[in-house]
């Protein structure tokens, strides 16, 4: 489980915080807000890249800005907005560099390559790739960091995915989950932040306006608030709903 | 290794050409017996200042994550140098006759790493491009600054100067100078094979770098420190040679890939290879008057490499051609 208590960052005059939320294990929590909101940020500060001026990240009672960097990477896997893509590295060595501190496990490597569609690419150069397989090859790297019941900090992971990987994503989130682990995911598509994730934290001007289910956060007033948008949800045909824009064709 | 080899020994070698127009040959032949010993001085001298160029141009290309990035490109050569025409300057006006070029050469380098850093930066790390900008200014102000002193020194230390800034592999060195750059070229490159793992990770973006474990910023600070004192002490002895840590790491990735395990031990090799081959051609071109500074062959040839590259962009540099873009 991952808790952030009382969380305050500064920087350039951005204040973001305090924040006092929790990503449970065996759950996703999708991080949504507007622009320049704070999710990267948050995310940033919850992996250890950035310290906090206040409060506490911690997993599993481990303060993940105290204790050492091999500890954190046992326990947490990041993968930030936008990885370099171009980094010369092979696909099949970027991966493997999940577990650098972790001890040579050749297996998660595999396995997470052969989530994601990554074996036949293994010898090319990630610069050499195209934006969507080197986010792919960058999302492998982080999963072959990651153990049963490790959080999975990701920024944006379905961004320049195309919709096959997007889902192949999803289910390798949610497979995540189920193990164990906790997936703590910033997102800018509400209605697929709403679809896929158990939790839902919204953050508007650096504030965390509201944490808890994502039914309950993804209500349209509170929605209106952030985003200054009006959003509504629609039944679909199998009885599920899906949060739209107001007044969108269904 | 068998390139390194070939060079070593030809570099030993005495060149000689028939000036015969007619058939213009050039021979080969073991230096007389007073003579080898400085051939083999300048050969191990040419061996350790092109392995230690080399990989402090790999380290410094690794640790701000630009394959543009080398010791004469950032400005750390010209530091260096100007540092020491720094001391001659102020030992020839305080009558100081015997200067150690050591101390002043890695002053300086500190200076223009340091400056690099603050300039180059960005939200807090260096970024690639104004690393890159802040070099080529910092090289061109020591530059000038060493033209400056020049002009302010007599003329028999001015010929000194001239021939030192160009680069030079020197026939005789000061004692201690090879036994303490082999130390710590070897302490470097054995440091840099062992924390590959490491080096590897400073090619990610920090906060990839960072989640793994890989505590990039202390890499960096040590790859820097690593590759300004390599830097510094190969100027001490050379003077500056422009461009062989931009080329020699390169070529070594080529042959061996980007892995930091493979490539630092094939870049030390393919610098200390371009070095003695260097010095060994310009044997040839200057006719073994000793006229020429071997630094003129390798700026000739590092700078249009560097043109080149930045001409293809840097993702291209990474790779070197080796596989097309999607």
């Amino acid at each position: 489980m991952l808790r952030c208590s009382g969380v305050q960052f500064v920087r350039d005059g951005f204040v973001l915080g305090p924040i006092d939320a929790v990503a449970k294990a065996g759950t996703i929590t999708a991080v949504v807000g507007p622009n320049a909101s704070g999710k990267t940020t948050l995310l940033e500060v919850v992996a250890g890249v950035r310290k906090p001026q206040q409060g506490t990240v911690q997993v599993d009672q481990l303060n993940m800005h105290t204790c050492s960097s091999d500890r954190r990477a046992a326990v947490m896997a990041m993968m930030p907005q936008r990885p370099p893509v171009e980094c010369p590295l092979t696909v099949e060595r970027l991966v493997s560099l999940g577990r650098l501190r972790l001890g040579r496990e050749s297996v998660a490597s595999e396995q997470a390559m052969g989530a994601l569609g990554l074996e036949s690419l293994r010898t090319r150069a990630v610069c050499s790739l195209s934006v969507g397989q080197a986010q792919r090859a960058h999302l492998a790297r982080a999963v072959s960091q990651s153990g049963p019941r490790t959080v999975l900090v990701l920024d944006e992971p379905t961004a320049p995915l195309d919709h096959r990987w997007a889902e192949q994503t999803w289910d390798l989130l949610r497979g995540h989950a189920q193990a164990g682990g906790a997936v703590l995911v910033a997102i800018h598509d509400l209605a697929v932040a709403a679809d896929r994730a158990d939790d839902v934290w919204l953050l508007q001007g650096g504030k965390l306006l509201a944490a808890g289910s994502a039914s309950t956060v993804c209500e349209p007033g509170l929605l209106q608030r952030a985003f200054g948008a009006a959003f509504e949800w629609a039944d679909r045909k199998d009885g599920s709903r899906w949060l739209v824009p107001a007044g969108a064709d269904q | 290794m068998l390139l390194l080899v070939a060079a070593a020994i030809v570099a030993i070698l005495r060149m000689t050409i028939d000036r015969n127009p007619s058939s213009g040959s050039i021979s080969l032949a073991w230096p007389q017996a007073e003579w080898r010993s400085f051939r083999v001085t300048a050969t191990v001298v040419g061996l350790l200042v092109g392995g230690g160029l080399a990989l402090a141009g790999t380290l410094l290309q690794a640790s701000l994550r630009n394959p543009l990035a080398s010791p004469s490109v950032l400005g750390v050569s010209s530091g260096a140098g100007f540092g020491v025409m720094l001391a001659l300057f102020l030992a020839y006006q305080t009558g100081v006759t015997e200067v150690a070029w050591g101390l002043p050469a890695m002053l300086g380098a500190a200076v223009a790493v340091g400056l690099v850093l603050v300039l180059g930066r960005k939200d807090g790390w260096p970024d690639p491009v104004s690393t890159i900008l802040a070099g080529v200014i910092i090289a061109t102000m020591f530059g000038a600054g060493m033209v400056l002193l020049q002009g302010l020194v007599p003329d028999g230390l001015r010929g000194r100067f001239l021939a030192w800034a160009l680069g030079t592999v020197p026939e005789v060195t000061s004692t201690g100078a090879i036994p303490v750059l082999a130390g710590v070229l070897g302490v470097v490159c054995l440091a840099g094979i062992l924390g590959h793992g490491r080096l590897d990770a400073l090619l990610l973006d920090h906060a990839s770098a960072v989640s793994i474990g890989a505590s990039p910023g202390g890499t960096r600070l040590a790859c820097l420190v690593a590759a300004g004192t390599l830097t510094a002490m190969t100027v001490a002895v050379c003077g500056p040679l422009g461009f062989v840590g931009l080329v020699a790491p390169h070529c070594a990735r080529l042959l061996v890939g980007p892995e930091h395990r493979f490539l630092v031990p094939a870049a030390v090799l393919a610098g200390a290879a371009l070095v003695t081959g260097a010095d060994t051609l310009r044997q040839v071109i200057d006719l073994g008057t000793g006229r020429l500074p071997v630094g003129v062959l390798t700026t000739l040839a590092g700078g249009p490499f560097f043109l080149w590259m930045l001409r293809r962009g840097s993702a291209s540099a990474w790779r070197g051609g080796m596989h097309a873009s999607v």
